[in-house]
């Protein structure tokens, strides 16, 4: 009987880490308050992952949240207390529940802890207390594996007395494992003299086995007469001991949960709304083909009514149809309190968190991108950010310290705050940072934003060890990377003493763009609205060359680099003269591209250049404009760098004409 | 295709015994009452297993040990010994004759299956 | 004299024995019969009760087995059976999925249409602001030609001009006109099928979707249930199993003792032998061979007496009795 279950498989795994994470919600809501509706609730997951994970055929999964039901169904009964050390050991149990599941989904072998776990929680459902430290016990009791090296040369008679002595070899390898067989041939003759039946074969056998001499003895039972048998111990191979669990779940588990996924739940009141919306715009529709069919120049306006009605519905539904793909953050908030909860109590500081704002939506792709950076801020804000106890009452502060996580939509864009109340950035020693990896700093207004903005560049930490929670490779430039990818920015805020905030801002959808059409010479462009500060009308006497540095205007009384848009992409010049002066902001950094006009606001669709045709510098994408001709988007990030790589050549004489 | 093995007795339960302990674990038993009657039941055909007590009528078991060497088909089919504990020098004879190794009497019937399991493949 | 007297009564006595010898003789071979009758009805005895193993064996084996094909053969009609409620669940989660799925793609083919409507009715905003500015140039050029009009009064030639220009622009609107139309039918076709999909996927599935899973609610859990208790039961079995295993090995150790008795059984009726051999060879004459004896009635009444069994009488009563297959050079092994 061969049922192809292979296909629910996904579905399985979905489900279950849905369970987890309710499981771990509710153990960790059971610390504050014990609540009998929180144990039934977390009891029905383990449950019905068990339940689930039978049919699947994942033996390892099934025992081991039978296991964790057991002493769960103990504690809801009144039977055994939930005391911290029993929640502790079912936090640690859903740990090594997700890296089994890991384990199932890729086929690959349980986790060697998974049975002793196993074995606390039997022995914590019959109401012993957890000990932290049983755990090496545990393994301590283990039989040592020991090296053999084991000389068999068989009686040459073995063959006639029916003896096969490859089965002594076997037998052998039933006890452990076999690393290395040798085959001795020193006593074959010549193949005149050879005698089939006579054995003339030798080994050497290298055994790692837990097995004692006498069971190694017996393996040779009907062997030994005549035999030479010789077993010798080598150096205790131990195995290293297994390394201390990981504080944190395993990368290979937030590897597969990162990969994006390929289904969609969608609420079945999103698809209402979406079919009473699909009908509006039939009927606005058919309302502004009637008007058409009958067209007076004189009914102009009426049409214009009908065409904004169709606009208007038809960018409803757009926008509900990607409101499908849009979740709540607070999926990739859910596991900050238990991170947090863990971290805090491994470095010894006392840390709570707020979380404002889980309700706000998100891309579905959006918020699977930002869960590693958003973890790696959060640690920064644990480790880095919030000071030990004893710090913070000399410092006047009450010694927990607290870290907010606040999202909330604004005017198109999603914010995300990640700030906390402990000793902030500390500019000087990130200036003297700096200054020692000789990062290049432009001009000579250092303000506090650019300073703290430094902390985004590779390889920078003010750390004085890296410490092995929060340094592990995910850098703040990987954070900002990350961030800019999904056409969003990052930036940082701080006040010494009073703690840091980073403020994240990201577009709402992926693929639509808020943008500034603007034209310089024959083509034009969309800038993202997002990046632009101000536009204004230079005047000659604000522009003036400055050697290394290239064109500058001066903007209430700060200079800005301006960038001639027509120059750095290599286009003809329009000789309009200085035009219009766009400030964008890049890295904290602010830049003046100059560009022949301003053609209006517009959303933009955004198609991928790398998908259609091939990478383009400067240009994060492409839109198509109304009437057919593509626009590039412009990336500001990169025209940034292109200017500061640019050679700026002589000012052209005449480019300060008033036109 | 299930195995073949011979046990030769004299005593018929101990036949029995090992018969019902041979067919649990999948073989088809052959029976012998003696050496010569052995002999005769395995013909030419090749058994995967022989088991032979020592002291029987007619011919005992280390003739008959030393007459199924003789013969091609089962030159070296593993032979097992019914022995007692307090004759080491029957365990050499019988060595000396032929066999693979030994049951030691009274057998325990999984005792049995794990020293079948020593000798065969 | 005394002690030759007490050599005559012993010499006598003696005599007298010597005559008993015969009648003790012949009862010999009947004690020999007796021991080797017991040692064989011990031997059936155990035979039958390894048969007996055998039975129980196999229908341990067979309960098992019917366990085993309750997991996975096919049974009667009954819905209960696993293998249909794993079929009706594999089928509809099959169908759950596809239509998730088709939902899925149903959904991303109406986002793209979206975004092609979109970019259309942005060119349509052009068009439009293009068709306005040329309205106001009409009204404007309209205008300017009334003005002219009245200032040259009847001259025809500029006002012709004007007029030229009026029909070329209105000419130019209705080619807008019929351009927007054009893409209004195109984004009309777009959003309709799209709706028509968007509309036609949904809905249908949504009661279908609801549906199936409660189906697949139901059988999973059935399954589920019937899986654990066949697992339960199996599982029991094969314990059960093993004990009965177990309870059979110790058995067929214990009842080996049946070796040790033959071995026995077989020393003494060897030694009873010799003895035989000894005296008859002691008495010498015809009259004292075994099977000609008569056995004394003295040592048959006690024989009768001491046995209570009816086989063991019969056997006393045989006239010729077989002595012991015991071979000359067989070895008496005591454990």
């Amino acid at each position: 009987m061969e049922f192809d279950l292979s296909r629910f498989r996904e579905t399985f795994f979905q489900e279950a880490d849905e369970h987890l994470a309710e499981m771990e919600a509710g153990l960790l809501g059971l610390e504050a308050k014990p609540d009998p509706e929180l144990l039934n609730g977390i009891f029905r997951g383990a449950h019905s992952i068990k339940g689930a994970s039978g049919t699947f055929g994942f033996e390892e999964v099934t025992r081991f949240t039978h296991a964790m039901e057991g002493l769960l169904d103990a504690m809801r009964a009144g039977q055994i207390s939930p005391s911290r050390t029993r929640i502790d050991l079912l936090l640690a149990s859903l740990d090594m529940l997700r890296r089994l599941l890991v384990a199932a989904q890729s086929d690959g072998a349980a986790p060697p802890e998974a049975e002793p776990t196993m074995q606390q929680l039997l022995v914590a459902r019959r109401a012993g207390e957890y000990v932290p430290g049983t755990r090496a016990r545990v393994r301590a009791q283990d039989r040592q594996a020991t090296s053999w090296s084991i000389r068999f040369v068989p009686s040459p008679e073995i063959l006639r007395q029916g003896m096969d002595p490859v089965l002594v070899l076997r037998d052998l390898g039933r006890l452990g494992e076999i690393r290395k067989v040798q085959l001795d041939l020193s006593r074959l003759p010549e193949l005149a003299n050879l005698e089939p039946d006579t054995c003339h074969l030798a080994w050497t056998v290298d055994l790692c086995t837990e097995a004692s001499e006498r069971e190694i003895r017996d393996a040779f039972a009907f062997a030994e007469d005549g035999a030479i048998i010789e077993t010798r111990r080598q150096s205790t191979g131990l195995e290293p001991p297994a390394t201390a669990a990981d504080p944190s779940p395993a990368p290979i588990a937030r590897a597969v949960a990162h990969s994006e996924s390929g289904t969609i739940r969608v609420g079945t009141g999103k698809v209402d709304k979406l079919i009473d919306l699909v009908g509006e715009l039939v009927i606005a529709q058919s309302m502004a083909a009637q008007v058409l069919a009958a067209f007076q120049p004189s009914q102009l306006g009426r049409l214009q009514e009908t065409f904004a009605e169709v606009e208007r519905y038809t960018r409803e539904l757009q926008e509900r149809l990607m409101g499908i793909r849009m979740l709540p953050i607070g999926n990739a908030f859910s596991r900050f309190p238990r991170m947090v909860r863990d971290l805090a109590a491994a470095t010894g500081k006392q840390v709570s968190l707020e979380i404002q704002g889980e309700e706000t939506e998100l891309d579905k792709s959006v918020v699977e991108r930002m869960a590693d950076p958003l973890t790696h801020l959060v640690r920064n804000a644990v480790d880095h950010g919030i000071e030990p106890p004893n710090q913070r009452a000399a410092a006047g502060k009450p010694p927990a310290g607290v870290v907010r996580l606040h999202a909330r939509h604004e005017a198109g864009s999603v914010v995300l705050e990640i700030s906390d109340d402990g000793a902030g950035l500390d500019r000087d020693r990130i200036f003297a940072k700096a200054v020692e990896r000789g990062i290049r700093m432009d001009g000579d207004n250092f303000s506090d934003e650019r300073i703290f903005s430094l902390i985004f560049e590779p390889g920078f930490s003010t750390a004085q060890q890296v410490s092995d929670i929060s340094g592990r490779g995910v850098g703040l430039d990987v954070v900002k990377k990350s961030v800019e990818a999904l056409n969003g920015a990052i930036a940082v805020f701080s006040e010494p003493g009073h703690g840091a905030t980073f403020r994240i801002k990201l577009p709402l959808t992926l693929a639509i763009l808020d943008g500034l059409l603007l034209r310089s010479g024959r083509q034009v462009f969309v800038l993202p609205l997002i990046s632009i500060m101000e536009s204004v009308v230079p005047r000659c006497d604000q522009v003036s060359f400055v050697a290394g540095r290239g064109e500058v205007i001066v903007l209430r009384g700060e200079p800005l680099s301006l960038v001639r848009l027509n120059r750095l992409l290599h286009l003809p010049e329009s000789g309009d003269g200085l035009g219009l002066a766009v400030i964008v902001e890049h890295h904290g950094k602010r830049l003046a591209l100059q560009v022949d006009e301003l053609l209006g606001q517009q959303q933009v669709v955004i198609k991928s250049l790398e998908a259609n045709f091939r990478k383009v510098e400067g240009a994060i994408g492409a839109t198509i404009l109304g009437d057919g001709q593509p626009a590039l988007i412009l990336d500001v990030a990169a025209l940034a760098e292109m200017a500061r790589v640019a050679v700026i050549g002589p000012i052209p004489k005449g480019a300060c004409a008033e036109s | 295709m299930p195995r073949t093995a011979l046990i030769v007795d004299d005593s018929a339960s101990i036949r029995e015994m090992v018969a019902f302990t041979l067919r649990e674990a999948g073989f088809a038993v052959l029976e012998g009452v003696h050496g010569a009657d052995g002999l005769e039941k395995l013909g030419e055909q090749r058994v995967e297993l022989i088991i032979t007590d020592l002291n029987m009528p007619v011919m005992d078991g280390l003739t008959f040990i030393r007459q199924v060497r003789t013969r091609p088909a089962n030159r070296y089919t593993p032979i097992l010994m019914l022995t007692t504990e307090s004759q080491p020098e029957k365990k050499q004879q019988g060595k000396a004759a032929g066999a693979t190794g030994w049951v030691v009497k009274p057998f325990h019937p999984m005792k049995l299956l794990e020293v079948i399991g020593k000798v065969l493949p | 004299m005394k002690s030759l007297r007490k050599l005559f009564a012993w010499a006598s006595a003696g005599k007298r024995a010597l005559r008993d010898i015969p009648g003790c003789l012949a009862v010999l071979p009947v004690l020999r019969a007796q021991l080797h009758e017991t040692s064989q009805q011990v031997e059936e005895a155990v035979v039958g009760v390894c048969g007996n193993f055998t039975g129980i064996a196999a229908r341990a084996r067979r309960a098992v087995a019917q366990t085993a094909e309750l997991l996975g053969g096919d049974q009667q009609d009954s819905d209960a059976t696993v293998e249909r409620s794993i079929e009706t669940s594999r089928l509809t989660i099959a169908g759950l999925l596809e239509r998730v799925e088709r939902a899925g793609q149903m959904s991303s083919l109406v986002i793209s249409s979206m975004q092609e409507i979109e970019a259309t009715a942005v060119g349509i905003e052009s068009l439009l602001s293009e068709v306005q500015r040329i309205a106001f140039l009409n009204k404007i050029v309209a205008l300017n030609a009334k003005i002219e009009a009245v200032h040259v009064g009847q001259l025809g030639s500029g006002f012709e001009v004007v007029a030229d220009e009026i029909s070329r622009q209105s000419a130019r609107s209705d080619e807008l006109a019929e351009g927007i139309g054009d893409r209004i039918g195109q984004m009309r076709e777009r959003v309709r099928s799209a709706a028509a999909n968007l509309r036609e996927c949904v809905a249908q599935d949504r009661a279908k979707l609801d549906e199936s899973r409660h189906n697949a609610d139901t059988a999973l859990t059935l399954l589920w249930s019937l899986h654990q208790k066949a697992r339960e039961c199996l599982s029991r079995m094969t314990g059960e199993n093993q004990s009965l295993a177990d309870d059979i090995s110790s058995a067929v150790v214990a009842l080996q003792f049946q070796d040790r008795v033959k071995q026995r059984v077989a020393h003494v009726m060897s030694v009873l032998q010799s003895v035989e051999g000894v005296l008859g060879s002691e008495v010498g004459s015809e009259a004292a061979r075994p099977e000609r004896a008569i056995p004394t009635p003295a040592l048959v009444a006690e024989m009768h007496a001491a046995y209570s069994m009816e086989a063991e009488r019969s056997v006393m009563n045989r006239p010729a009795v077989q002595s012991a297959p015991a071979s000359s050079d067989m070895e008496v092994e005591l454990f």
